[in-house]
């Protein structure tokens, strides 16, 4: 992964983004209210065994910032850069939907990349299902000038295909 | 020269997914480790 330009980053992103000084492709950043966040990429070949990156979030006090536009804003100046950097990658996303809250918290990132001023930009597609018995989601995203994007799409599908449990049928026959 | 992709198999394909899980978790665990260690340094105090 082409490392990502610090100072581009805060250029645009309302909060100052620090790097992690603990890991490697990891930033933190605190906002007004005094979250803070962890954001890191790391290669993941298990849904697109081409090679992706998985952008990971951890806001580990749970502060609820759903309205707080800096953070949409300085988490996408991240995604962003890291687009302007590679291209021809794949960022995904994934999270395990156990309850209400913990579902709407990790979808609240697709659907800020749904009203994200350059979402014409990308590509994205989510599935969500059952595996294991856990409910978990997934996006898969990429730049829709990305030459590796039918490679992508077609990894991904393949993957979602043999991923979530089977559905059981239920039978109408009495016992 | 064609090169041949090697199908996975379903439990391939979650077994791979649930090594992804595990080690989300243990990232998760991790990162808030370094944060309660970049706050005892005073990292964000700015």
């Amino acid at each position: 992964m082409n490392t990502l330009r610090l100072d581009f980053i805060n250029k645009r992103a309302p909060y100052l983004v620090k790097e992690n000084p603990h890991a490697v492709n990891s930033y933190v950043f605190k906002t007004d209210t005094g979250t803070e966040f962890v954001i890191s990429l790391q290669e993941n070949s298990s849904i697109v065994p081409s090679g992706a990156y998985e952008f990971g979030i951890n806001n580990p006090h749970h502060g609820r910032s759903p309205l707080d536009t800096k953070l949409k804003y300085t988490i996408f100046a991240i995604v962003e850069e890291f687009f302007e950097q590679n291209g021809d990658e794949a960022m995904l996303y994934l999270a395990e939907t156990g309850d209400e809250k913990q579902s709407f918290r990790n979808r609240l990132f697709v659907r800020w990349f749904n009203t994200y001023e350059q979402r014409d930009m990308y590509f994205i597609k989510t599935a969500e299902g059952k595996m294991d018995g856990e409910m978990i989601f997934l996006a898969i995203i990429s730049r829709i000038t990305n030459p590796r994007l039918p490679e992508i799409i077609e990894e991904f599908d393949e993957t979602i295909s043999f991923l979530f449990d089977p559905i059981e049928e239920k039978s109408d026959e009495l016992p | 020269m064609e090169t041949t992709k090697k199908k996975r198999t379903r439990e391939e394909v979650r077994a791979a997914f649930r090594e992804t899980m595990r080690r989300k978790k243990e990232w998760l665990e991790e990162s808030t480790k370094q944060l309660e260690l970049l706050n005892h340094q005073g990292f964000f105090n700015y």
